[in-house]
């Protein structure tokens, strides 16, 4: 059935199962397409009938705006993605290092046991203090791309109400559980750190954890402010 | 006389016409409506009932940004535009459906029979 007067459209759509800030929306659109058919010459009839049947409009509206709320589930799935996001960037971080290293002890050894060059060293030496410096930065800058990626759509950066709480709320449990999902894994992760040993002869597989434990509490801390930023970076 | 196009949208169009209107320039729901009514001449209708749900869906996934703004009469008005991924949607669901245009034109036009010697 059709509404028979603007009151009852307003109470209809005061009577829908969705968020409270959604009501609103889609009062206030549904309010002036109303009237701007009115101002184009319908009747109020014509206008309230232009809509169609009440049932059919709860049916359509209803799941759509209940999924502007973010659940605990939607949390849990954001701390798999922010956990495996993680897991891929220590990965990447770590073959990148360790191919690093091992390229630069391939030089190191031709030079020192081949011919004796004051240049090549001084070079050498700067390209090892370059590799200390970025072993740890290039751990983030892996774990900042992957996250980037792994939670570019997510609808919690569009300022949405959850039921965990704020969005920044929101971030930091999903953080919270990515870290718990890949502290779990350690083990696992040090049997996959012995085979970057094996492939790139890199003897730093304790560093690397150690690194990688670092900043997972970087990105523990970071997560509610991260929230803050990220509609940003979703514009 | 050709017969003239239903005036129901397609099914599994909506998303494909909304975003390509979009695409246009930003628009509210009322300037969406007229705006298809126009440029098919009046063939297809886009229902209320199922343009703001609709609306709402595609914000929901991310491909439209919403932002108010008053209307000359004096209501709060949403308007509607692409995002970034919205754009690219769009520009792939335009290059499908023509796809999918051209393979039904290819299959359903009747070749002329020969003539008889």
């Amino acid at each position: 059935m059709s509404f028979q007067s603007l009151r009852e459209l307003q109470s209809f759509v005061r009577s829908l199962d969705a968020p409270e800030e959604r009501r609103e929306v889609v009062e206030a659109e549904l309010l002036d397409h109303f009237f701007a058919r009115i101002a184009e010459g319908a009747s109020e009839a014509e206008a309230l009938a232009a809509f169609g049947s009440q049932e059919a409009l709860r049916i359509r509206f209803e799941p759509v705006e209940r999924g502007f709320v973010l659940t605990r589930l939607d949390a849990v799935r954001d701390g798999a993605r922010v956990g495996a996001a993680f897991f891929g960037a220590s990965l990447c971080a770590a073959f990148v290092s360790g191919a690093y290293w091992s390229i630069w002890r391939q030089v190191w050894f031709a030079i020192d046991g081949g011919w004796h060059n004051r240049l090549a060293m001084e070079a050498l030496d700067y390209a090892a203090n370059f590799g200390s410096l970025t072993d740890g930065a290039l751990q983030i800058g892996f774990a900042v791309a992957f996250l980037a990626w792994a939670l570019r759509s997510r609808r919690w950066a569009r300022g949405m109400r959850a039921e965990v709480g704020a969005p920044s709320l929101h971030f930091g449990v999903s953080s919270g559980l990515g870290l718990a999902a890949v502290l779990v894994f350690v083990p696992l992760l040090e049997r996959i750190m012995g085979l970057v040993h094996l492939f790139t002869g890199f003897l730093g597989g304790e560093l690397g954890i150690a690194i990688w434990t670092a900043s997972s509490i970087l990105l523990l801390l970071v997560g509610p402010i991260g929230a803050r930023i990220a509609p940003r970076a979703n514009a | 006389m050709p017969k003239r196009p239903a005036d129901e949208l397609p099914r599994g169009a909506m998303r494909a016409i909304l975003l390509s209107l979009l695409a246009d320039r930003p628009s509210h729901g009322y300037a969406l409506v007229q705006a298809l009514q126009k440029r098919t001449n009046g063939a297809l209708t886009l229902k209320e009932g199922t343009l703001y749900p609709a609306l709402h869906e595609l914000e929901a996934d991310g491909l439209i940004d919403a932002s108010w703004e008053t209307s000359p009469e004096g209501r709060k008005r949403r308007i509607y535009s692409l995002t970034p991924r919205g754009r690219k949607e769009a520009a792939s669901w335009r290059d499908r459906w023509l796809a999918m245009a051209d393979l039904l034109r290819d299959l359903l036009v009747v070749p002329h029979p020969k003539p008889a010697r």
